[in-house]
């Protein structure tokens, strides 16, 4: 009879704490493949988060919140900052682009955002647009692939926004705004579909940089931009723009690497406590397997002591044991990679709505090679001592009452 | 077959040594059939285990077929026993996470096909009457059925040593007589030696050799002079 037969009869017949401990390693492997994801997500979301647009102009306040609410759509803005700031930076030689940004607007939760179409061009280079063609026009708009798919809107279709960042009863609302009226009286008709970018603005809806102002009626004096995005023609560009406008009149120039780094090492801080909370659950899920042998060797002296009297030799003993804390140990690791990407399926589109980190449940990285590597390794290690324990048994273990 | 000479095994006891055998000479031929009876603690069992090699005795030399067991590695006493020594045990222990063919199968030789292993199984279970059993469990068993079936697992290799320890024990009176009475047709029509130990003297009768363990054991003060029993002349 085939050890691994042996093995799978040795787990069936005690498949209660079989079960128990394969669902601890399962857990405990869903949430490192979880945790791993979400990490590796947020780097790459930080990578390719903001293009070439290296600086960012905005009110002054906090330079994270500036740089995630331009270029990944999280928070509310600053502030708001005089419209010839973009002139200004335009007409800066150190610059090569330059593009204003207004916010204000949601539609069912997702920000609208008002830019110059060419910061398309810029971003993403020569891509076409998944359907339709881009905006002109003060209320066409172009939507991201996120929101038509998630609203099932396509060219043509007609909305409102509603003032707020946000819809009700979700995130924070715009600085100095409670209200979120809708408004009915400026309707936008969708031109254009953006393909799948990877990036934040997925979940973004744009218009022209006007919309703002066209909605609340502004007048030329009273025209006011959330950011503009620079592209710089140098380091030395960027950098004298900054020097020149930052601290000025309520406005702050930010350098979007370092203010994207500062929410990466906010990121890692935070991921140093799930590594503190993941490596507790390696714990446990090694004390299961653990326990589960020790319950196993003691149930099983005399099946060795028998084992050992039919001839089986001290390593075929051994690996009885082993095999099955190496058996449980692999159903729990493919129980937990399946869970693992079940639920970053399931929680994909909560984290990108809400956070803008856009997990690819499927994606299979060098981490699974880790993870499987140091489960088994694990499962291993914690089989190690109750096989031992059955190794060193005599045949006469079978005639001890 | 069997040669035991000058044999002595002691266990430590509370400290001291406490002398189990002392077996000055015995030889068991192919084919014989031996009872060994005496009462709890006198070294039948142990005499088993220094026969099977799964005990070393202190002093002497244990032979069978010529090859010196005391002096064999572990290992090597382990593909001996695998080979050459079937062993019925009192409480049958058969592995209760196996079906019955494969609690059976466990015993058999790594290297033969499956399909031979399967087709022998299915012959041995038809000999003793549990052909529709082979894929239970030991716990849907009666214990004369599940004895039977590790009568099988030790005679189903075909060892030409045959060992038996209590093996009805736990039996009740009647199934106790049918599994002798299959222990040694079974390994009467297989050529093999039997040497049973029991305290069934119902069992013991039916053996051609019953031998008592102070027999075999110097403990009447005859070694003396060397006891010499020859397996089926005393």
């Amino acid at each position: 009879m085939s050890l691994i037969k042996f093995t799978i009869r040795n787990v069936m017949h005690r498949r209660f704490l079989s079960l128990l401990t394969i669902s601890a390693v399962a857990v405990t492997v869903a949430f490192i493949l979880l945790a791993s994801m979400a990490k590796d997500s947020v780097e790459k979301a930080a990578e390719k988060g903001y293009g070439p647009f290296d600086l960012v102009i905005g009110a002054e306040g906090s330079e994270t919140q500036l740089v995630l609410n331009t270029f990944y759509h999280i928070g509310a803005p600053t502030g708001n900052i005089p419209v010839n700031v973009l002139e200004q930076a335009e007409a800066d030689s150190g610059v090569d682009k330059a593009y204003a940004m207004t916010t204000g607007d949601n539609l069912e939760g997702f920000p609208v955002v008002g830019i110059d179409p060419e910061y398309f061009l810029t971003r993403y280079g020569e891509r076409r647009l998944e359907q339709g063609a881009i905006y002109r026009n003060t209320g066409e708009a172009v939507i991201g692939s996120y929101v038509a798919r998630t609203l099932n809107l396509r060219v043509g279709s007609t909305f409102t926004g509603s003032h707020g960042l946000v819809q009700d009863g979700h995130e924070e609302a715009e600085e100095g705004h409670e209200d979120h009226e809708v408004h009915e009286g400026f309707s936008y008709t969708i031109v254009g579909i953006l393909p799948d970018l990877g990036t934040p603005d997925d979940r973004a809806v744009f218009t022209t940089l006007d919309y703002a102002w066209a909605v609340h009626g502004l007048e030329n004096e009273h025209k006011e931009i959330t950011a503009v995005l620079v592209k710089p023609a140098s380091l030395l560009g960027a950098h004298n723009l900054k020097e020149t406008l930052d601290g000025s009149s309520g406005i702050q120039a930010a350098y979007t690497s370092k203010a994207v780094s500062d929410v990466v090492n906010a990121v890692d801080q935070g991921s140093r406590l799930v590594s503190v909370l993941t490596s507790l659950c390696v714990v446990l899920a090694a004390i299961c397997i653990l326990l589960s042998l020790i319950a196993a060797a003691g149930e099983r002296t005399k099946d060795a002591g028998l084992l050992r009297l039919l001839g089986k030799s001290k390593g075929y003993v051994w690996l009885t044991l082993t095999s099955e804390g190496l058996l449980i140990t692999s159903t729990g690791l493919a129980a937990g990679l399946l869970l693992g990407h079940l639920g970053a399926y399931l929680l994909k589109d909560v984290l990108f709505a809400q956070a803008g980190i856009q997990v690819d449940p499927f994606r299979l990285t060098v981490q699974h090679g880790w993870i499987a590597a140091g489960t088994l390794m694990v499962g291993l290690l914690s089989s190690t001592g109750p096989a031992f324990r059955m190794y060193r048994l005599s045949p006469l273990a079978l005639f001890k009452s | 077959m069997l040669h035991i000479r000058a044999v002595e095994k002691q266990f430590r006891v509370d400290g001291r040594n406490v002398p189990i055998l002392n077996i000055p000479e015995w030889r068991v031929a192919q084919g014989d059939k031996v009872a060994i009876t005496g009462p709890s603690g006198s070294g039948k069992s142990t005499l088993l285990h220094l026969i099977s090699g799964i005990l070393r005795p202190d002093r002497g030399e244990i032979h069978m077929d010529g090859v010196p067991l005391h002096t064999l590695k572990e290992a090597e006493l382990d593909k001996l026993r695998a080979r050459r020594i079937g062993y019925v045990l009192q409480d049958f222990h058969l592995i209760p996470s196996l079906t019955v063919s494969q609690n059976i199968e466990i015993a058999m030789a790594e290297q033969l096909p499956t399909r031979q292993k399967h087709k022998l199984i299915g012959d041995w279970l038809e000999k003793v009457g549990l052909q529709d059993r082979s894929s239970h469990l030991p716990s849907q068993l009666s214990r004369g059925q599940q004895q039977r079936v590790a009568i099988i697992r030790a005679l189903v290799n075909n060892p030409p040593l045959l060992l038996a320890d209590e093996p009805t024990g736990s039996l009740d009176w009647e199934t106790a007589d049918e599994i002798s009475g299959l222990l040694l047709d079974l390994s009467a029509q297989a050529g093999q030696t039997l040497i049973v130990v029991t305290h069934d003297l119902n069992m013991a009768r039916r053996f051609p050799v019953c031998l008592h363990i102070h027999d075999i054991n110097d403990i009447r003060g005859s070694s003396a002079a060397g006891v010499r029993l020859e397996a089926g002349l005393a």
